[in-house]
C-alpha cells in the first residue's frame, strides 16, 4: 500500500515538475515587445505632518499674545491633475486639492494668568506642484497652496477663528514601481485666522514649519 | 668635477633601479600566482572583486646578509633569481593586500534594501568573509573602511517649571567628522577555517572636545578571532555586540538627534534610549569582550559575549547572549544582557548592576519597503560608595520604537527615504510623599532621504524632532518641565 502511494506521489511530481517545465518553455518561446508605460496623470497620495517651530497667535483681553506652539500632528490628503507634462528641461505641473487637519494647536505653555487653550486646524487648500524629473524615478518639486482655514475650540466653548492660509514647500518625489511614489518635503505655512466680528475680529493665527512625509498613487 | 660626477653618478643609480625593476616585473610575470595566493581565482558569481595586490617584501631584516634575494643579471636579457639555500630561512614573504571584495560582505540571507540602513548591517553573519579558495593557506591584509562628515544644526528650546529653562535655550551648529580605516589581517587555514585580527585606525574631526566626547579614542574595533567559517568562532578584543535594537537611517552615532532634547540642564536626570545597549557597544577605558558566535544553520545565529576590565574606574564585568533568526524578508532578533560594577577601593562600597531585555522584529520586501519595530526594557539597582542605594540612580528603564525605509530601487540613482521613532521612559527611586518617584521621558523622531553616488559616495539629509519631559518628584508640588529640540545633518559619507 505505502509503494502504492509512493508511485502515485512520483507520478504526481513529476508531472508537476514536468508541466513547470513546459511552462516556463513556453514563456521562453513568447517574444513580447514592451508597450511603453502609459503617463499617469491623475495622483493621489496621503502625507503625515509634523508641523513644527510653530507658534500661535492669541488675543485674550485685547492683548495680541505671540507663544511657541507644541510640535502639532497633521493629516492631508492630495489629489491632483499633471496639466502639463514634463518634457526635458521643462517642469511637470500638477494643480489639484490638499485639505489637512491639524490637531494639538496649543502653546508650549501660558503667560502667567492665562489659560491654555487647544485648537484643531481645519485648512481647505489648493495645491500648485512644479516638478522637475532628475533622474529616472525621481523628480524634485515646489508647491505653493493657498486655502481657507479655520480654528476650531476644542474642549472649551469658543468661536472658530478663520481666514486665509498659505504654505510652500519644496520636496523630492520618488517612483516605487508603475504606480506608487513615495514623498518627503518641507516648507513653511502662515494662517491668517481671526475671530468673528462678535469678537472683535481678534487674531487667532498660527504659523508652522511644515514636513510632509507622504505616499501615493498615479492614475 | 663635482658638478659633473652627481648627474653621472644619478644615472648609475637610476639605470640600476629601473633595471631591478624591470627585472622584479619580469618574475612577477612568470609567477602570475604566487603562492600563497592574495587574491581568489575566481570570484563567486555577483562580486566585483577587486584583484588583489601581492606586495613583496623581505622578511629579514635589512641588515642580514645573504637572507635578501640575489637577482644576477639584473639588466640583463635573462634575469635569474638566486634562490637561496634550502638551509636558509625563506627570505620573500608574499603578502595579499586586498581592497574587501564584495563577497567579504556576506548576505547569507538577504540583509536589507541595498543602501539602506539594515543592509548596512551584517545581522550577526561572520564578516569580513576572507576565505582560502583552494585547500591551501592564504594570507591577506584587508584594507576597507569609511568616512563621513556631518554638517548639522540643532535648537533647543525648553520650557516650564526649571531654573535652566534659560540656560538650556541653545543653538549649535557644527561639522564634525570621522574617518575609519580598517586593517583586516587574514589567516586563512583552508577553506573553512581562519585566523583573523582587525584594527579601525579612527581619525576625528572635532578637535575641539574631548575625543572620548567623540565616541572613541584612536581605534574602534581591535581584535582577534579564530574559527570556522558559517560555523563557529572565538573572538576577543574590542568589538560590537550583535546590534538587536536597530534605528534606521537616522539617529547616528556620534549625532544630535541620538542624544535628543537632553539639555544641560538636565544632568541629574539623564536619560537615553535604551536597545539592551550597555554591553552592546565598545566598552570605554580598560575593558573588553570575549565572544563566542555559533551559526548551526544560515539562518539561525548565536552570539554570547562578555565583558571584563574597568568601565571608567570602576571594575566590572558583564555578559549579553543574543539570538537572530534571520530568513531575509523577516528577521527576529532577542537580547538579553547582566553587567556588574564595583568600587575600586576596598572602602569603595559602590555596586551598580543593571540588567535588561530586548527584541526586535524587521520585515524587508525587497526592493521598496522595509521596516521595523523593538522594545527593550532595563533596570538598574545603584548602591554608591557608602554603601546606600542611589536614588536617582536606580531606574527602570524602557523604550519602544520602530523605523520604516523605503527606497526607488535605482541602480544607478538610488534615492531611499527613512523614517523611525522612538520613545524612552524611565522611572527611578527618588521622591518624597506623595511624589513617589521622577519620571522622565524622551521621544525622539527624524525623517531622512539618502542618495547613493557611485555605490560607495552617501549624501543623507537627516531633520530630527526630540522632546523630553521631566516630571521630578523630589519636591512637593512636584516640578515639571520640557525639552525640545530641533535638529538638520547633511552627513556625506564614502565607503570603501
Amino acid at each position: 500500500m505505502r509503494k502504492a502511494i509512493t508511485l502515485v506521489g512520483l507520478a504526481v511530481l513529476t508531472s508537476v515538475a514536468l508541466s513547470a517545465t513546459a511552462r516556463a518553455q513556453e514563456t521562453a518561446s513568447v517574444v513580447t515587445t514592451p508597450e511603453p508605460a502609459r503617463h499617469r496623470r491623475i495622483e493621489v497620495g496621503v502625507a503625515f505632518l509634523p508641523m513644527s517651530l510653530g507658534s500661535l497667535t492669541q488675543t485674550p483681553g485685547g492683548f495680541e499674545t505671540t507663544v511657541d506652539a507644541k510640535l502639532a500632528p497633521g493629516v492631508s490628503l492630495q489629489a491632483g491633475y499633471e496639466v502639463l507634462v514634463p518634457n526635458g528641461f521643462v517642469p511637470g505641473v500638477v494643480v489639484g486639492i490638499a485639505p489637512q487637519v491639524i490637531w494639538d494647536v496649543q502653546w508650549k505653555e501660558a503667560p502667567q494668568g492665562l489659560d491654555i487653550r487647544k485648537y484643531r486646524e481645519d485648512d481647505f487648500m489648493a495645491r500648485v506642484a512644479v516638478g522637475w524629473t532628475l533622474a529616472e524615478t525621481l523628480r524634485l518639486y515646489v508647491e505653493v497652496l493657498p486655502g481657507f482655514s479655520r480654528l476650531v475650540p476644542v474642549g472649551f466653548d469658543g468661536r472658530n477663528a478663520s481666514g486665509f492660509v498659505i504654505a510652500g514647500g519644496f520636496g523630492a518625489a520618488m517612483d516605487l514601481g508603475d504606480r506608487m511614489f513615495a514623498n518627503l518635503g518641507g516648507g513653511f505655512q502662515k494662517g491668517y485666522q481671526k475671530l468673528p466680528s462678535e469678537d472683535l475680529n481678534a487674531k487667532n493665527g498660527t504659523e508652522f514649519v511644515r514636513i510632509t512625509i507622504g505616499v501615493g498613487a498615479r492614475f | 668635477m663635482d658638478r659633473m660626477r652627481t648627474p653621472l653618478l644619478t644615472s648609475l643609480i637610476l639605470l640600476v633601479s629601473s633595471a631591478a625593476a624591470s627585472a622584479a616585473n619580469k618574475v612577477a610575470q612568470a609567477n602570475p600566482e604566487p603562492a600563497p595566493a592574495g587574491a581568489p581565482a575566481a570570484s563567486p558569481p555577483g562580486t566585483a572583486a577587486p584583484a588583489a595586490t601581492p606586495v613583496t617584501t623581505t622578511a629579514a631584516p635589512p641588515t642580514t646578509p645573504g637572507a635578501a634575494t640575489v637577482i644576477k643579471d639584473a639588466g640583463g636579457p635573462a634575469p635569474v633569481i638566486a634562490t637561496p639555500p634550502e638551509s636558509e630561512p625563506a627570505s620573500i614573504t608574499e603578502v595579499g593586500l586586498q581592497r574587501l571584495p564584495a563577497y567579504a560582505y556576506p548576505e547569507w540571507e538577504l540583509r536589507g534594501l541595498k543602501h539602506g540602513s539594515l543592509w548596512l548591517t551584517f545581522h550577526g553573519m561572520q564578516w569580513p568573509y576572507m576565505p582560502s579558495f583552494t585547500d591551501g593557506h592564504r594570507f591577506v591584509i584587508g584594507i576597507s573602511g569609511w568616512g563621513w562628515v556631518d554638517n548639522a544644526y540643532e535648537k533647543f528650546k525648553p520650557w516650564g517649571e526649571t531654573s535652566s529653562a534659560d540656560a538650556d535655550r541653545l543653538r549649535y551648529w557644527k561639522q564634525q567628522a570621522r574617518m575609519l580605516l580598517r586593517i583586516t589581517p587574514t589567516l586563512a587555514l583552508d577553506r573553512d577555517y581562519f585566523i583573523q585580527g582587525q584594527v579601525e585606525l579612527v581619525g576625528t574631526g572635532d578637535q575641539t572636545i574631548s575625543r572620548v566626547d567623540t565616541g572613541g579614542a584612536d581605534t574602534d574595533d581591535l581584535w582577534l578571532r579564530v574559527g570556522k567559517w558559517r560555523s563557529w568562532d572565538l573572538q576577543i578584543g574590542r568589538f560590537e555586540g550583535w546590534e538587536v535594537f536597530h534605528l534606521g537611517m537616522g539617529l547616528d552615532f556620534n549625532t544630535f538627534e541620538r542624544i535628543g532634547a537632553v539639555g544641560q540642564g538636565a544632568s541629574v536626570y539623564q536619560i537615553s534610549f535604551y536597545g539592551v545597549t550597555d554591553n552592546e557597544f565598545r566598552p570605554q577605558g580598560a575593558a573588553g569582550n570575549l565572544a563566542a558566535h555559533y551559526y548551526p544553520f544560515r539562518y539561525l545565529r548565536f552570539e554570547m559575549l562578555g565583558t571584563s576590565g574597568s568601565l571608567g574606574q570602576n571594575p566590572a564585568y558583564g555578559v549579553r547572549p543574543v539570538a537572530i533568526f534571520d530568513v531575509g524578508w523577516l528577521k527576529l532578533k532577542f537580547a538579553t544582557e547582566y553587567q556588574n560594577k564595583r568600587g575600586l577601593a576596598p572602602t569603595d562600597q559602590t555596586d551598580v548592576t543593571s540588567k535588561g531585555i530586548g527584541g526586535a522584529v524587521q520585515f524587508v520586501f525587497d526592493p521598496h519597503i522595509e521596516f521595523g519595530l523593538n522594545a527593550a526594557q532595563g533596570t538598574v539597582l545603584a548602591i554608591d560608595s557608602s554603601g546606600r542605594v542611589s536614588p536617582t540612580g536606580s531606574i527602570t528603564r524602557s523604550s519602544i520604537g520602530g523605523f520604516a525605509n523605503i527606497s526607488n530601487a535605482n541602480p544607478r540613482h538610488t534615492v531611499l527615504f527613512g523614517v523611525g521613532s522612538m520613545l524612552t521612559w524611565t522611572e527611578d527611586q527618588n521622591g518624597i510623599a506623595p511624589n513617589p518617584i521622577d519620571k522622565v521621558w524622551l521621544y525622539q523622531g527624524f525623517a531622512a532621504a539618502q542618495y547613493v553616488f557611485h555605490n560607495a559616495f552617501y549624501i543623507k539629509l537627516v531633520a530630527g524632532y526630540s522632546r523630553g519631559h521631566w516630571s521630578i518628584g523630589s519636591s512637593d508640588p512636584r516640578v515639571e518641565h520640557d525639552n525640545e529640540m530641533y535638529s538638520l545633518r547633511l552627513r556625506t559619507s564614502f565607503y570603501f
